[in-house]
């Protein structure tokens, strides 16, 4: 160290703080230890230890320390940087220090609950991480904030429930609205329905209420048939690209009268209701239906121009061309809400082959006032579409023996763990409209695993039924065949209760299936730039920190989008979020923090890589008095560091992950690490705090095992990573170094993960060319849900390190000179 | 691994008791003892002893349709056939079949085939309609057979085994 | 092409007819069967009891195609299961397959995992092809009402045969019956298992189980119960003949093997395809192509 190094060292002042988090830390690792550990480390002027650092003595500890030290740096190692890193940098700001003089070290999710068994073993780790985090807060710089204008206007995007709550709540405080639907208009497949539980009114009167409510509110925009395509800007300052649809019916002109779909001709299947009705090619899905203006399906139509010659307004435009709507928004909703899995392939149901075995949201067709039968159930192999009366005609008594299956497809590993939580309860409801409104004779099995009825008044109205007479039996149903001549079923089951297998005998058959994610939720969310978790719903950002919020600043969730959830649930999501944006936007502008990228212009040679890599045109080179020179639109900035990474000269940085932070923070963890962990086999992963990092949080949460001789560093994304960061692990001694980040396609900040694989890629040859070996180096995707493929990955690594010994690095004492 | 585990690995514990197995199972239609929902479900709360000498644990006929409708992905087959080899292990029940079969195997290479346990050693009489048939006649190493059956010494848990039963 | 061809137990001392017939619609459709030599039983009645001696002897005989560089063919759903079962296992899991390498080394022998094994149904239908087939036939049986029984192993656990064919409703040997225009019935107890494996175990349940499928045959009157295993072959051949010595019950349900079937439609008499071996006669068949 040279003096002038050291000089600069000798006036940093590190406070280092353990908490016990009750037992959860100290019960598995000795924190006392771990501040004695830490003590010894240079610059470390106090280490304390605390029950709970985050309640407010614990907190007060810190502040006062940091007074009474004179400190100017903060380690405090507790649980993971997503819970409560905030919280020790709110307390640095509060005891007068920039909030970035701050490390935090992950002792819980990544020590004591996933190395329980051993508590020596778990102590060592965390001293290996604390003398990571040390090394680097000494490194830490003061990063600012700046302040920023943003659009008090939302956009919406989903009509159903929750997205029309969320629209009456912004628009009427004020905020500009945008509601925007992909069907010819609003209401969402609750429109579909003939009743709603647990009350039983009908939807239509609720939505019939709401789209009143839609027209009082002037500052509530309606734009239905047309779908988002593009988004560029930032938080606060959005703007989105929106396709109208041709309606061929002129909005403006219409009045509603609906000659047009008495007059047409033509039928096709409906697939509002399930293909068990017809509809015009000119039509309206149902008679309630807002906007009431009709929409014409150019590929049914057979331009024969009645409905033209009828129109007394002369709406209709068989000219009208698709239309593009750019729109200026400060923060967006997405309410795009289920769809109905389609279970064909359950083979043993027969769905899609035995016709009279449907689902549960083509009973609702068949139950909706508004239906093809106008509330009566039917068997479809009764029905016959009659060519003259041009409509549906049932041949054939009414269905008197039901059988509703619950759970198809959800909880069945062979299609979908989850619950989806609402078939328990439409199950009930069918059951009961039938026996209180059809036929109170009718004989309806429900054969479920676990009735699921938790919320208010679902108990109760589960009693309903039983009181009606529903027979409830305990028992997934193994197979259906179907008589083919009389067209019959037989349900075979389990009773389970009784350890019999029985066999019903079935008129219909009503598979409660799967609710996932709409149509296109894939797509919108890469257009977004938020994330969809391994069930396919989006993703929020803490199931309790941010129900509503993504990962992307302004852009938040409501509703059946993010998992399945009945109406009030999906009502109160459309709430929460406009109150999200609410809290956003309310002040007109928002903080920034401004831990984006930064170029050093003494180092920058103006070769424009960073450009090329940059995925949001944050970073461009610019002619200056210097010469050519990168500048970076710090409101533009993301943040991924894909830029840093890429950089030949490290001119290019992201804040607060440095070359010299980061370089920190690898020696200090590895010196350590050889020391304690000794002639045990050194694994260094880096973690995209997206995916793998919070992989490993779901780990430490389930308490997965795995070697306690894997450290993990948090990048901001798997792209941040520099090829610099991996040949500087192996010089200070990992024997294997691997990167987890998203899987292609669901990466946070577009693509970083590629660029990360391509500079993986070229490491490994490089590694391969020094003599290292490139099969030390792996790059995995590792998405956020996926714990056990974390831990499965960390064993493996681990493995592997073992199977290749000490890297002709490691093994070699002195290693200063080699790279 | 002692069968305990050998069963946890085979999902054991997974099972939700939703009855599939036993809604299609073809034997539990026509043997009411047989539940593979139940056996899974005594398996897992009272242990393996106590599921080893029930009589229909023997009842199973491996058609595996169980274990391919289960939603849980338990194992639920091959966890009674690792029962079966328990059970064998500890001299609870050996069928006869088993041992005629593996007696068999060690002497002639072959099984004693697939139906009611009559011997199918390749004698002269096969091979003289093979021949007359233009069949072949099939090359065999017995010595193989019996080397396995030797290294894996389950004809002492048979035997062995079956002579302290009293079988 | 050019494969193993694994006989197995039964089919080469108790069902010739089984193997002559399908020997010949190999050879007609242009594929070279080589006898395994020096094969031993596949394991499959030990995976009941005993693991390590099923795997054993099954990595054995794989070993042993191994080393002619051949894929593996059986005409038994027995067979299949347990080689391609085993198979899988030990291109899996390393440490099985290093402790059973250990054992084959004395036999010259290594498993490296580079072959498959096929039920013969499988080749026909994934190697051979419906198209090339169906060019091979010469006679259409339409005036036959047959119906299938795939049996068990040979589809399941889907996870060890490739999820070849519908685990649950299987359809393969279907397709196959069907192009010889035979008339090829739906009946309820279709996918039931024949119960063999109970023989000597439960014998009730074995005889329970074929005397349901035998009443649901009896009732559609087939001429032939087509199938694709030994096991089941003989359990409703040698069980009809059970039931009617033992039970009084006749059914009279006609068993034969697929490629007898088959033979037929490719211009082979009854004769040739050893019709006149099969215990319950498919009299109309062997009329029609005496």
């Amino acid at each position: 160290m040279s003096e002038k190094e050291k000089k600069k060292n000798e006036e940093i002042r590190i406070g280092f703080f353990q908490c016990h988090c009750g037992v959860n830390i100290a019960g598995s690792v000795d924190v006392k230890e771990v501040v004695e550990y830490a003590k010894k480390l240079p610059n470390v002027v106090v280490a304390k230890d605390h029950m709970f650092l985050c309640s407010d003595p614990g907190r007060n500890l810190v502040k006062e320390a940091i007074k009474k030290y004179n400190l100017n740096r903060v380690v405090s190692s507790h649980c993971t940087p997503s819970l409560h890193q905030e919280t020790f940098r709110t307390v640095l700001k509060e005891a007068g220090l920039n909030p970035f003089f701050h490390e935090n070290v992950n002792s819980r999710e990544h020590a004591s609950w996933v190395h329980y068994r051993d508590k020596k073993k778990a102590t060592d780790k965390v001293k290996v991480l604390v003398a990571g985090g040390i090394e680097r807060v000494k490194h830490h710089k003061p990063i600012g904030t700046m302040r920023l204008k943003v659009k008090k206007s939302v956009l919406v995007i989903g009509g159903g429930p929750a997205g029309i709550q969320a629209a009456l709540d912004l628009g009427k405080a004020g905020y500009k609205v945008y509601l925007v639907d992909r069907r010819p208009h609003l209401g969402g497949n609750m429109a579909r329905l003939g009743k709603v539980f647990p009350t039983d009114d009908c939807p239509i009167c609720i939505l019939g209420k709401k789209f009143h409510e839609l027209r009082q509110v002037k500052e509530i925009e309606v734009i239905t048939y047309a779908e988002v395509k593009e988004l560029s800007g930032y938080v606060g300052n959005y703007k989105v690209k929106i396709e109208k649809k041709p309606r061929y019916v002129d909005e403006e002109k219409c009045i509603g009268c609906l000659t047009c779909v008495s007059k047409c001709p033509v039928r096709v299947k409906s697939e509002w209701y399930e293909g068990m009705d017809v509809r015009p090619a000119i039509y309206i899905n149902y008679p309630a239906q807002f906007p009431r203006i009709p929409v014409r399906d150019p590929e049914a139509c057979i331009n024969c121009g009645v409905c033209k010659k009828v129109c007394p307004a002369d709406a209709i435009d068989f000219d009208q061309k698709p239309e593009t709507i750019e729109l200026e928004v400060g923060a967006i909703i997405v309410a795009t809400g289920y769809e109905e899995w389609k279970p064909y392939a359950v083979e043993e149901y027969g769905y899609g082959k035995y016709k009279n075995v449907i689902t549960q949201l083509e009973l609702a067709q068949m139950l909706n006032p508004e239906g093809p039968t106008h509330g009566k159930p039917f068997k479809p192999s009764d029905a016959r579409y009659d060519k003259k009366k041009r409509k549906l005609v049932i041949e054939g008594e009414p269905p008197k023996k039901y059988v509703f299956i619950h759970c198809v497809g959800s909880r069945d590993e062979k299609y979908f763990s989850y619950c989806s939580k609402i078939c328990c309860m439409y199950s009930i409801k069918h059951a009961k409209m039938i026996l209180m409104d059809v036929d109170p004779n009718a004989e309806i099995y429900l054969c479920y695993m676990d009735i699921r009825a938790f919320s208010k008044g679902y108990e109760e109205y589960y009693k309903q039924v039983q009181k009606l007479g529903a027979r409830i039996v305990r028992g997934k149903p193994a197979e259906i065949r179907e008589d083919p001549k009389t067209k019959k079923l037989y349900v075979k089951v389990e009773d389970t209760l009784l350890g019999k297998p029985i066999e019903i005998e079935a008129d219909l058959v009503v598979l409660a299936s799967t609710l996932r994610p709409s149509k296109g939720t894939k797509e919108l969310a890469d257009i977004l730039r938020i994330t969809t978790g391994e069930d396919g719903f989006l993703r929020e950002l803490h199931p309790k920190v941010g129900p509503v919020d993504t990962v992307t600043a302004g852009i938040f969730i409501a509703g059946a989008a993010s998992g399945p959830k009945d109406i009030p649930e999906s009502v109160a999501q459309g709430s929460a979020a406009a109150a999200r944006a609410m809290s956003l936007l309310g002040k007109g502008e928002v903080e920034i923090i401004l831990n984006k990228a930064e170029v050093n212009q003494e180092l920058c040679i103006g070769c424009g890589i960073c450009e090329t890599l940059c995925p949001y045109g944050a970073i461009k080179v610019h002619e200056t008095h210097l010469g050519r020179k990168a500048k970076v639109s710090e409101v533009e900035c993301q943040g991924c560091g894909a830029c840093a990474g890429g950089c030949p000269t490290g001119a290019v940085m992201r804040r607060n992950y440095e070359l010299d932070q980061m370089f920190a923070q690898i020696e200090g963890i590895l010196r350590s690490a050889k020391e304690i962990f000794k002639d045990e086999p050194i694994v260094l992963a880096f973690a995209c705090k997206q995916c793998a990092y919070a992989a490993s949080e779901a780990a430490g949460t389930s308490r997965l095992e795995y070697p306690p001789n894997v450290f993990i560093i948090r990048i901001p994304c798997s792209g941040t990573i520099d090829i610099a960061h991996v040949l500087k692990a192996f010089k200070e001694g990992a024997d294997v170094v691997y990167v987890g980040g998203c899987e292609p396609g669901s990466c946070a900040f577009v693509d970083g993960n590629l660029k990360a694989e391509k500079r993986i890629q070229f490491a490994k040859r490089l590694l391969d060319a020094i003599g290292i070996g490139g099969d030390r180096l792996e790059i995995f995707w590792i998405p956020a849900p996926e714990s056990m493929k974390f831990a499965e990955v960390a064993k493996m690594m681990v493995e592997r390190a073992k199977k290749l010994g000490p890297t002709p690095l490691r093994k070699a004492k002195a290693v200063k000179e080699v790279i | 691994m002692n069968v305990e585990e050998a069963l946890k690995k085979l999902d054991l514990n997974m099972c939700y008791q939703c009855g599939t197995c036993t809604g299609t199972c073809p034997v539990a239609r026509v043997e009411s003892a047989f539940n593979p929902r139940r056996l899974i479900d005594e398996a897992r709360l009272y242990g393996v002893d106590h599921v080893l000498n029930k009589e229909e644990l023997w009842f199973c006929t491996e058609c595996f349709m169980c274990m391919e409708k289960c939603p849980q992905k338990v194992k639920i087959t091959e966890i009674i056939l690792a029962l079966w080899e328990e059970a064998v292990k500890r001299g609870i029940k050996i069928p006869q079949k088993f041992v005629g079969l593996a007696k068999a195997v060690a002497s002639t290479g072959i099984s004693t085939g697939a139906y009611g346990g009559k011997g199918t050693a390749l004698s002269g009489m096969i091979l003289k309609k093979r021949e007359k048939l233009g069949l072949p006649i099939p090359k065999i190493k017995q010595e193989v057979a019996k080397d396995i059956v030797e290294s894996t010494g389950v004809l002492e848990i048979l035997e062995g085994k079956s002579k302290e039963g009293g079988e | 092409m050019k494969l193993a061809f694994y006989l197995g137990c039964v089919i080469p001392a108790k069902l010739p007819n089984y193997e002559l017939s399908a020997r010949k619609v190999f050879e007609k459709l242009g594929v070279e069967l080589v006898d395994m030599e020096d094969f031993i039983c596949c394991g499959f009645p030990f995976e009941l009891f005993n693991h390590e001696t099923w795997l054993k002897m099954a990595a054995y005989n794989l070993a042993l195609a191994e080393k002619q560089g051949l894929n593996i063919v059986t005409l038994c759903n027995g067979c299949a299961n347990s080689l391609a079962h085993a198979n899988k296992l030990l291109k899996e899991d390393s440490k099985k397959r290093e402790e059973v390498n250990e054992f084959l080394k004395k036999y010259g022998l290594e498993f490296k995992g580079t072959i498959e094994v096929k039920h013969f149904i499988r080749v026909l239908y994934e190697d051979i092809g419906l198209d090339k087939i169906k060019e091979n036939i010469t006679k259409e049986l339409s005036e036959f009402k047959l119906a299938t029984h795939t049996g068990c192993h040979v589809v399941r656990p889907s996870e060890y045969m490739d999820s070849f064919d519908n685990p649950i409703k299987p359809t393969k040997l279907d397709e196959l019956v069907n192009i010889t225009k035979a008339n090829n019935i739906n009946y309820l107890t279709k996918n039931l298992c024949c119960g063999n494996t109970s023989r000597g175990l439960n014998d009730n349940v074995s005889i329970e189980l074929l005397r349901r499928k035998m009443k649901d045959l009896s009732k559609h009157e087939v001429d032939a119960l087509v199938t694709i295993c030994p096991a089941c072959y003989l359990q409703y051949e040698m069980g009809q003949l059970e039931l009617k010595t033992k039970f009084k019950e006749v059914y009279n349900v006609p068993v034969v093997h697929y490629p007898q079937i088959l033979g037929l439609a490719m211009g082979m008499s009854a004769k040739e395809v050893g019709l006149d071996m099969n215990k319950i006669k498919p009299k109309k068949i062997i009329e029609a192509f005496k």
